[in-house]
């Protein structure tokens, strides 16, 4: 028996929003700890990961574990259906082949009921093991978002370019090139427009614009964005929610040529 | 009830029902309970119901039971329950449908209400039984559970031991009573597994919304989602309440220590239950001992919570909470208590006539509310003292005697008091009117209380705090107000007290003892103080002195009166004004010291904030005592600061209207007196201003009541003593109000002032800011009161110190123009000065020969001598007539269009050069003529003279008083009334602001003299004599205009209508016919229904203004 009451059911809109565009279905893994989620694009480049903590919730409770898996289109056909400000409880069996969605109205004596087919996908889920990167920026969401999405108009890759005091944005393509530079500042009073950098070893990698147009889909999720990269790995994106965080990883372009 | 199956299920709610069904099926052997759930489901299991019908008795039991469970105990009757039974007893699922019949049947429900009051001792022995049969899970329970199961209900322990206050929290030896239900309809917003089974113990969960702060204000959240049902034995959410339901508990799951919240599940119609699907289910409220304990500070007495502006707004939620709850199970508050006998008719009459009128508290409130005050039960309780003879020369009334009593006991001086006087103790301490009464209702589970005073409990609705004791307010303080109705000799009684207990024995005793300044406190007043050093406290205690502040009109009235009442030499009386003591300090700390220091509010208001050390508050005296104490009604005035300020151990206020205009005029008597709490203004406007405002009369009254209550003592003259007789008997009143018509020319100036008042009016109304102008239109109308009064008056406005506008001067100058009829040619001005005095020269001559007193004679009527002087009309060509008579004959003339000549010389006149004679500045220069215009005689007047004519023709020696507010009037009377009337038998006094303090007294004591040969008239202005004077030597008064407010008219008339009156008061009153005064009248009328007090908002009395101003020019 699942029971997971979101306060608003904005909150879980926008999660969902956040990824759907990457990925069409997805096994929602709900244990004691919480809901998690994981998925990788079709092109098998960018992978999603999800994860919202108990205390996200206003309540909840899982009996057992329970995998639910979901049509994203689908899903989020229903979500939009509660406003945001509602309640949203999500409720299934302990091996349910469908998932009950309850929107409450705060304001009035209004509830609502959905229920989804759940399908069964194959996929495997991977456990991610902490990575050692090579740089750490945490910046704007908005500012990261507005870059990739000017960058990716000259180009369909995106040169990130981190030094020690500097984050450069780069992209050259037929019509012309451009740049962005960013310089790590504090800003106390208000820490979330702050942009940080920490680096052991200067790395340049070169991201593909579709994917990072993807991932800046999170920023609804959270004011700030934290990305690592490593020469080595791929690259991570996370966006942090009150008590979980939606990561995307993104494997680097290379050039041919090296 | 607990499932034990529970964990062996597999709870899948989309499963088929069957499943759980047969799991109730084998649960049905253990619980009685279930089998009511089981027959509810419409499947069909015959063979229970056929083993039921095996033992029907023991269905009926079961029957009953299960329906108690249902619908709560006290919900219905054995008789319902009979009428159920027999209706659906035997059918299958019989239980629901009685249940919801039950519930449908709103008839029913409310008849079982009344009747719940009164559980058929059968039935509760039934079910007693029964419960014990069935308890084997009761052995979690200790045997000597007895004592606690008086306070709670045992069918919650029984059922839901774990959830059960009362066994969770023994040890501690806590406990929780039952206040009440609430039935309620949730509806479910979770699928259920099974079917939850009727009677369940339910449980609320409330969530906390992220973005509200605790404590603020829901008025605008909405709760219903905040609150959830919740089925307490798997710990998942069920459902939601309604809103307002919502509202109540949601502030209250706060406080679950205190106020626990049992819901139970009523019906169930055999299915689980799906999303949207009703619930119904009964609140069962309980008070723990919890809510009992008192909070630290918690007390009306908490500082910081007053100081804080009253609005500590955890209590005031959780108050909040706790009064809606009370709402919902509709506990109403007991009264019967025999000292509260009163208030509940009292409350009924407020509540009721605000319900009906929303509109301010109207006079009939303010009746109620002295009517309490004035509290007729005292009356008869009250033992009389008698004064001792050898201090007090006076004899007292029989209530006054009383109110000697009453005042010692206020000073808790019962040495002086007479034996049995001593016996009948005053209780002080009244019941806290924040706290309300509630009886414990009955629980037909739970034993009858044992004691009496087991079935009441008392809740402050206000703060959420309850007792099991009666809260009481002790008034500590040594004084109080003597609020007798104006003549009722409420001076005599204070002096009465003076003269009795004229010092601090106790203090003397004191200094006597020990010779040295005593650090104890000498009563709670004094350290109530700002003193800081006690040393210093005693250095300044003038413990012989009582000092009596009074309006100055009043300040010799009230020593001559001591030295009338006063026998014992020893005492003197000083009156302490204009700078004739000059070290008060060392003069009353002395040996010497005065009884009785007697001063105005002025002085003390002049001497308020000077940095002294030897006035009068460098001094704590032993008693003060406030003549006319409403002076201090606002609290803002520097007057009332400064007697606030004063320092004394007993403290006491006399008035005849303590409250004049608003109920805060009440505050500063309070504060005065220092009445705690309620002298602080927050607890003052939190309790008494605020629920005014709101239109909660009914609570201001209630706490008023209960803070006056102990302090106030007033009788009306129309109460009747122990023996039922009135208390005073005085003369029959009369007052006629005598309509007057304005003489032709004075009705021209009249309609002009008029014309000119009503269309700024007009303007002022069309615009929207008439009461921007209304200063202009207040002129306008004294304009017009003045007109029918005098037009002189006219003239000498800017006297009255009203402000002074251009145009009334311009006006002013037109007054002639207007009065000179339009149809004569020849102005006034036709007779230039210098004519005059040729005029006046040549009349001289004429009448040379009769010096002093000329007699002339009247060519018409021919008579001899005219009298008065002042009817002697004298033509252009010096020919005397009567004025009747010449009047007559231009009337005669002018009708007939015929030229008006000189009836005896035949020359031309005309109206307008009538010439009247001028009393003689001095003897030598004999008579001058002046126009007979300028020199006119107004309307009231004449119709004075008239009155006056008469009183001197039959009762010689009367002493009349004649009252108007404008002193410049009087000025005028009193030079027409003594040219009109003869010197040496009417004797003229006038007593207006003007006068000093001497002059008053010593017109006064002339005007108080009775002199059988003639008659002494007292010119008295309304606004200076009309307070605190005793005149009751005079018996006729007349009242020349018209005051707004009515009450003013009346203390005016109560000078002379009080005790001491020996014969029938006539006032007449002058009103000019169809004029601005006749208004007022209908306004003073209209005022004495609603009272003077209503006046509940600015905007109300705004608007009052405007319908007042335009009733005026209706």
């Amino acid at each position: 028996m699942l029971e997971a009451k979101f306060t608003e059911a904005g909150l879980f809109k926008r999660i969902i929003d956040s990824f759907r565009d990457c990925v069409q279905l997805i096994n929602f893994n709900c244990s004691e700890k919480g809901i998690a989620a994981q998925a990788v694009d079709d092109s098998r480049v960018l992978l999603v990961s999800l994860s919202i903590n108990v205390e996200a919730f206003e309540e909840f409770r899982a009996d057992r574990n329970v995998v639910l898996g979901c049509d994203l289109t689908n899903l989020s056909k229903i979500l939009r259906c509660g406003n945001n400000s509602d309640n949203l409880t999500l409720i299934a069996e302990d091996s349910p082949d469908s998932i009950l969605i309850l929107f409450e109205d705060t304001k009035r004596d209004r509830v609502s009921e959905y229920s989804l087919k759940l399908m069964e996908i194959e996929t495997d889920f991977l456990e991610i093991s902490d990575m050692k990167y090579e740089s750490y920026i945490t910046m704007p969401s908005a500012d990261f978002a507005k870059t990739v999405r000017d960058l990716s108009q000259l180009s369909d890759s995106i040169n990130i370019l981190v030094t020690k005091d500097t984050i450069k944005f780069a992209a050259e393509g037929d019509i012309g090139s451009g740049s962005i530079v960013v310089k790590p500042f504090t800003d106390l009073d208000h820490p979330e427009s702050s942009i940080k950098v920490t680096i052991e070893k200067p790395v340049d990698l070169r991201f593909g614009a579709k994917y990072l147009n993807d991932i800046i889909k999170g920023s609804s999720l959270s004011d700030t964005i934290t990305i690592k990269l490593s020469e080595e790995a791929p690259a991570l994106f996370q966006f942090d929610i009150s008590s979980g965080n939606l990561q995307f990883y993104l494997a680097p372009k290379f050039d041919e040529e090296e | 009830m607990t499932q034990p199956q529970k964990a062996d299920e597999k709870p899948r709610f989309f499963r088929d029902e069957d499943e759980s069904v047969i799991n109730l099926n084998e649960s049905r052997s253990l619980f009685v309970q279930d089998e009511a759930d089981d027959s509810d489901d419409g499947q069909g299991h015959v063979e229970s119901s056929s083993e039921v019908s095996s033992n029907t008795s023991n269905h009926k039991e079961r029957f009953f039971e299960s329906l108690k469970e249902i619908l709560g105990e006290n919900m219905i009757s054995s008789s319902q329950l009979h009428t159920l039974w027999s209706s659906y007893g035997l059918l299958k699922d019989g239980i629901s449908i009685a249940a919801d019949k039950f519930f449908e049947d709103k008839e029913l429900l409310s008849k079982s209400k009344t009747e719940s009051k009164m559980p058929a001792g059968d039935n509760i022995e039934v079910i007693d039984l029964s419960d014990e049969e069935n308890d084997d899970e009761l052995s979690i329970l200790p045997s000597s559970s007895q004592l606690s199961q008086l306070f709670t209900n045992k069918r919650t322990s029984t059922q839901a031991g774990l959830e059960s206050p009362m066994s969770s929290d023994k040890g501690r030896n806590r406990w929780s009573r039952y206040i009440g239900s609430i039935h309620t309809m949730g509806f479910a917003t979770r699928p259920t597994v099974k079917p939850v089974p009727i009677g369940s113990r339910l449980g609320f969960k409330k969530s906390v919304p992220k973005d509200l702060p605790l404590g603020k204000s829901l008025q605008h959240q909405h709760c219903s989602h905040l609150v959830r049902l919740i089925d307490t034995s798997q710990d998942r959410e069920l459902g939601r309440m309604p809103e307002d339901v919502a509202r109540i508990l949601y502030p209250l799951l706060d406080y679950s220590e205190q106020v626990s919240l049992e819901p139970y599940l009523l019906i169930n119609n055999g299915k689980r239950f799906s999303v949207g699907d009703n619930i119904y289910i009964r609140i069962d409220c309980y008070l723990t001992s919890q809510a009992f304990v008192r909070i630290e500070g918690g007390s009306i007495l908490n500082k910081s919570f007053i100081n804080d502006h009253g609005m500590d707004t955890r209590q005031l939620h959780r108050a909040g909470a706790i009064m809606a709850l009370f709402d919902a199970i509709n506990i109403q508050p007991v009264y019967g208590d025999t000292k509260n006998e009163m208030i509940p008719n009292y409350q009924e009459n407020t509540v009721s006539s605000s319900q009906f009128q929303d509109e301010a508290l109207n006079i009939n409130q303010l009746k109620s509310f002295y009517r309490i005050t004035q509290s007729a039960a005292s009356l008869q309780n009250l033992p009389e003292t008698t004064p001792d003879e050898s201090l007090f020369k006076l004899q007292l009334r029989r209530y006054q005697k009383q109110s000697l009593s009453w005042m010692l006991k206020r000073e808790y001086e019962y040495s002086h008091l007479s034996e049995k006087a001593a016996e009948v103790s005053i209780d002080g301490n009244s019941m806290n009117p924040l706290w309300k009464k509630f009886r414990w209702p009955s629980n037909s589970k739970q034993g009858t209380p044992n004691h009496e005073d087991d079935c009441f409990f008392y809740a402050n609705l206000y703060t959420g705090e309850f007792s099991i004791e009666k809260p009481v307010i002790k008034t500590i303080i040594n004084g109080g107000i003597l609020a007798d109705e104006m003549g009722l000799g409420k001076t005599i009684s204070a002096l009465a007290l003076i003269c009795t207990a004229s010092y601090d024995e106790a203090h003397e005793k004191k200094i006597e003892s020990t010779k040295k300044p005593s650090m104890k406190e000498m009563s709670s007043q004094v350290d109530s103080s700002p003193l800081r050093h006690s040393q210093h406290k005693h250095d300044t205690y003038a413990y012989r002195t009582t000092l009596i502040v009074v309006p100055m009109s009043l300040l010799n009235q009230w020593q001559s009166e001591f030295e009338k009442a006063n026998k014992d030499l020893k005492k003197r009386c000083e009156i302490y004004y204009g700078n004739n003591i000059k070290d008060l300090r060392a003069y009353v700390l002395g040996p010497n010291a005065p009884s009785v220091i007697i001063t105005t509010y002025g002085i003390i208001q002049s001497e308020y904030g000077r940095t002294s050390t030897s006035g009068l508050f460098n001094v704590v005296f032993f008693r003060i005592i406030l003549d006319e104490g409403h002076t201090i009604r606002n609290r803002s005035t520097r007057t009332s600061k400064a007697v606030i300020a004063l320092r004394s151990s007993r403290k006491w206020i006399l008035t005849g209207t303590p409250i004049i205009n608003r109920l805060d005029d009440l505050f500063s008597l309070v504060q005065f007196l220092n009445l705690e709490p309620w002298s602080h203004i927050n607890y003052w406007k939190r309790y008494v201003s605020v629920p005014f405002e709101k239109g909660n009369y009914a609570q201001a009254f209630d706490v008023i009541n209960a803070v006056l209550e102990p302090v106030l003592l007033r009788r009306t003259k129309n109460m009747k003593d122990v023996d039922g007789k009135p208390l005073v008997s005085l003369p029959p009143k009369e007052v006629i109000v005598e309509k007057l018509q304005l003489s032709s020319s004075e009705k021209r100036v009249y309609q002009s002032m008029l014309e000119d008042a009503e269309n700024s009016v007009k303007e002022g109304l069309a615009k929207g800011d008439l009461l921007k102008n209304y200063t202009n239109i207040l002129v306008h109308i004294l304009r017009l009161r003045q007109v029918c009064c005098h037009l002189d008056l006219l003239k000498k406005t800017p006297d009255l110190g009203d402000p002074d506008l251009e145009d009334l001067e311009n006006s002013t100058q037109n007054i002639s123009s207007i009065l000179m009829p339009k149809n004569i040619k020849s102005p006034k001005s036709s007779i230039s000065q210098d004519k005059l005095d040729a005029l006046s020269a040549n009349f001289r001559d004429i009448h040379s020969a009769s010096e002093q007193l000329p007699s002339f004679e009247c060519a018409i009527c021919t008579t001899e001598c005219i009298e008065p002087l002042s009817a002697v009309s004298i033509t252009e060509c010096l020919h005397t007539f009567c004025e009747p008579c010449l009047a007559e004959y231009i009337e005669f003339q002018q009708n007939k269009k015929l030229s008006i000549n000189c009836p005896y010389c035949r020359m031309p006149i005309s109206e307008a050069n009538v010439l009247k004679l001028k009393e003689p500045i001095d003897a030598e220069r004999g008579y001058e003529l002046i126009s007979f215009h300028s020199h006119f005689q107004s309307t009231k007047i004449k119709a004075l003279l008239r009155h006056l004519k008469q009183i001197q023709e039959t009762s010689p020696g009367e002493q009349i008083i004649v009252f108007s507010q404008f002193s410049s009037f009087l000025d005028i009377l009193e030079i027409e009334l003594r040219s009109h009337l003869p010197r040496d038998q009417v004797i003229i006094y006038k007593f207006d602001g003007r006068l000093d303090m001497k002059e008053r007294t010593r017109i006064l004591e002339q005007f108080h003299d009775k002199d059988l040969s003639c008659i002494k008239l007292l010119l008295l202005s309304l606004k200076t004599g009309g307070v605190g004077l005793n005149l009751t030597c005079a018996s006729r008064a007349f009242m020349m205009d018209p005051w707004w407010s009515p009450g003013m008219e009346d203390q005016a008339i109560d000078r002379i209508h009080r005790i001491g009156q020996q014969q029938t008061v006539k006032v007449v009153r002058f009103i000019i016919d169809n004029s601005v005064e006749e208004k007022m009248l209908r306004i003073q009328e209209r005022k004495r229904m609603l009272g003077d007090i209503v006046e509940g908002d600015e905007a109300e009395r705004r608007q009052k203004r405007i319908e007042e101003i335009q009733m005026l020019f209706q």
